[in-house]
């Protein structure tokens, strides 16, 4: 069964049974939404194009391009801690150039209060998605908190707001100077923030120094909340390979707290992402407090890629004994575990590990790979 | 340095530039400043792999991982915004990205057309002033647009404005001061920072000396 799996439909099945083993239940949703939802949110979305048609009933529909608005529209309200995850195909444009692609991602969304134990547990499974992809990974940790408030307080507006968001994630500091400097802002907290955007670091060894220089209440209380997961994915036995990068960027419209981003080696960009985002519940009308993680799952497709694959065990070649002859071969060898190619001729494209011919009504082995 | 770094350098004399800042950083690799055909370059000793690319196309290589750093033009970074972490500015080839033509036709009324290379840096910077254009895309000989009555002006990058002036164009607004950026694959970042980061450092002294 296992061997039968190709790579990703392997990482979703660990990735299912990992979210279960906390109590998550999976959600399926249908592949379209009302256009509206994205419409009044297209900043939300990684890249602003979407699939639209006109439904059988004249409503203007999406394919959808994400899944995490999608559950905070139809989830929530209820007063209860809502625990989902999700396998789904999206449908977006990430590059105008290449058009629209269909994109795998897996993940998982928790809406209802959420506390340092949410938190840890949340970043544990963000963890351990990692883990089930490769041994080689990394998890990123960051806080808007002191993203925000710094550029709320260089009282940066509109395009000047952009580029200097831009050299934060950029991690450049000679631009977050000169973007600042251009506008006429205040240069101290500009510093402050280039000095904060150097930082990279194991997370347990930069958090108390960022604790101990908070400025604002609110960098306290962010450097505070980022100390309290820490410590609980400790307690869960994940707190190596965590980093400190506050040069990751959310839109600040709808990312208000923690946010992180995993890499795994082999891949050339974040493969997973995630955060806080009570700003978008709220943007939807709703209370609840909200945060997850989504898994890319397209960009682990050549990761692990076998040059050695095979389509079958056997490619076994007929020479025109009694068809009942060719099936009494083949079941010898299917029921000794091995897969068979039946095919007239040569190999041609099959990739097999062993070529084998009829003779005298026996299958016998032409060449090898073992 | 245990892990081997890759890194994409420009073709050109800008990436001439940049392999001096790594040989007096006592980074440099046997073999590179020989007429070959060689293509990529190593050096074991010093955990470095250098290859040569065309200057537009050394954002691509980093930001897809087939090389952990690179060097490339402020240009080229902001008109692909690849997702790549901008380590620092080298200081060097300097120029300026510019709006360049004939006042008459640049004070016209109505869409103004705009011949260039870089046309989201343009559209971009149009858009902020709230200036109907038509872009044309072009590829090379930018100047000519203008002169012959393709384009009522062009947006390109502006080193000595000898080519201008030879072709009675001017400059008629910097949109943005450019040089050579030293960038870094995000996730080469996280899995090579110790290497990367010495490196950042190296070439950062290089250039500031460089400088002095």
């Amino acid at each position: 069964m296992e061997s039968i799996l190709r790579p990703e439909e392997r990482l979703v099945r660990g990735l299912r049974a990992l979210y279960s083993r906390y109590g998550y239940r999976p959600y399926r949703m249908s592949k379209f939404e009302e256009y509206d939802l994205y419409a009044g949110n297209r900043s939300f979305l990684p890249s602003g194009s979407v699939i639209t048609f006109t439904d059988t009933n004249g409503r203007l529909m999406a394919l959808k391009p994400d899944v995490t608005l999608s559950i905070a529209k139809n989830l929530g309200g209820e007063g209860a801690a809502e625990k989902v995850y999700y396998d789904e195909s999206v449908y977006r444009a990430p590059d105008s150039g290449l058009g629209f692609q269909e994109i795998t991602q897996a993940g998982l969304e928790y809406l209802g209060p959420v506390d340092a134990y949410v938190q840890g547990e949340v970043l544990m499974l963000a963890v351990r998605s990692l883990m089930e992809v490769t041994d080689g990974w990394v998890l990123d940790l960051s806080h808007m908190g002191f993203l925000c408030g710094l550029v709320d307080e260089l009282g940066l507006r509109g395009p000047e707001r952009a580029e200097l968001l831009r050299a934060v994630g950029g991690r450049s500091v000679q631009s977050i100077r000169a973007v600042c400097a251009a506008a006429g802002a205040p240069m101290e907290p500009a510093e402050r923030l280039a000095g904060l955007v150097e930082l990279y670091g194991p997370a347990s060894e930069l958090l108390p120094g960022l604790e101990a220089a908070a400025r604002t209440e609110a960098e306290r209380r962010a450097a505070q909340e980022l100390s309290s997961a820490l410590r609980v994915l400790e307690a869960f036995g994940c707190g190596e390979r965590v980093n400190l990068d506050l040069s990751i960027t959310c839109d600040t419209e709808y990312y208000n707290g923690l946010v992180f981003k995993g890499y795994v080696a082999g891949a050339p960009s974040a493969v997973l992402s995630g955060g806080r985002y009570d700003s978008l519940m709220r943007k939807l009308g709703k209370d609840e407090q909200a945060i997850g993680f989504a898994v890319y799952l397209n960009l682990l497709e050549r990761l692990g890629e076998s040059a050695e694959a095979y389509d079958a065990d056997v490619l076994l070649i007929p020479d025109g004994e009694a068809p009942e002859e060719l099936a009494a071969a083949v079941r010898e060898l299917t029921e000794a575990g091995q897969s068979v190619r039946v095919q007239p001729g040569t190999a041609g494209t099959a990739r097999c590990r062993r070529v084998m011919k009829m003779k005298n009504g026996r299958p016998v082995t032409l060449e090898s790979d073992d | 340095m245990n892990q081997t770094i890759d890194i994409a350098l420009p073709k050109g004399r800008l990436g001439e530039q940049v392999y001096e800042m790594f040989e007096r950083s006592g980074c440099g690799c046997p073999g590179m400043r020989e007429d070959s055909r060689k293509l990529v370059f190593e050096n074991s000793e010093s955990g470095l792999r250098f290859f040569w690319v065309k200057p537009s196309d050394v954002a691509i290589y980093v930001e897809r991982g087939a090389a952990d750093m690179g060097i490339a033009g402020k240009d080229i970074l902001l008109e692909y915004s690849p997702d790549v972490y901008e380590l620092h500015d080298l200081g060097i080839g300097r120029c300026r990205m510019c709006v360049a033509g004939r006042e008459e036709q640049w004070r016209r009324a109505g869409t103004l057309r705009v011949a260039t290379k870089f046309p989201n840096i343009a559209t971009r910077y149009f858009r902020g002033q709230g200036r109907a254009i038509d872009i044309i895309k072009l590829n090379g000989s930018i100047e000519l647009a203008p002169i012959i009555g393709l384009s009522d002006v062009i947006v390109d990058i502006v080193e000595t404005g000898t080519t201008l002036r030879e072709n009675d164009l001017r400059v008629l607004e910097t949109i943005l001061p450019i040089s050579a950026r030293l960038i870094a694959n995000k996730a080469s970042f996280k899995f090579k920072y110790e290497g990367i980061s010495r490196l950042a450092k190296l070439i950062a002294g290089a250039a500031e000396g460089g400088r002095a």
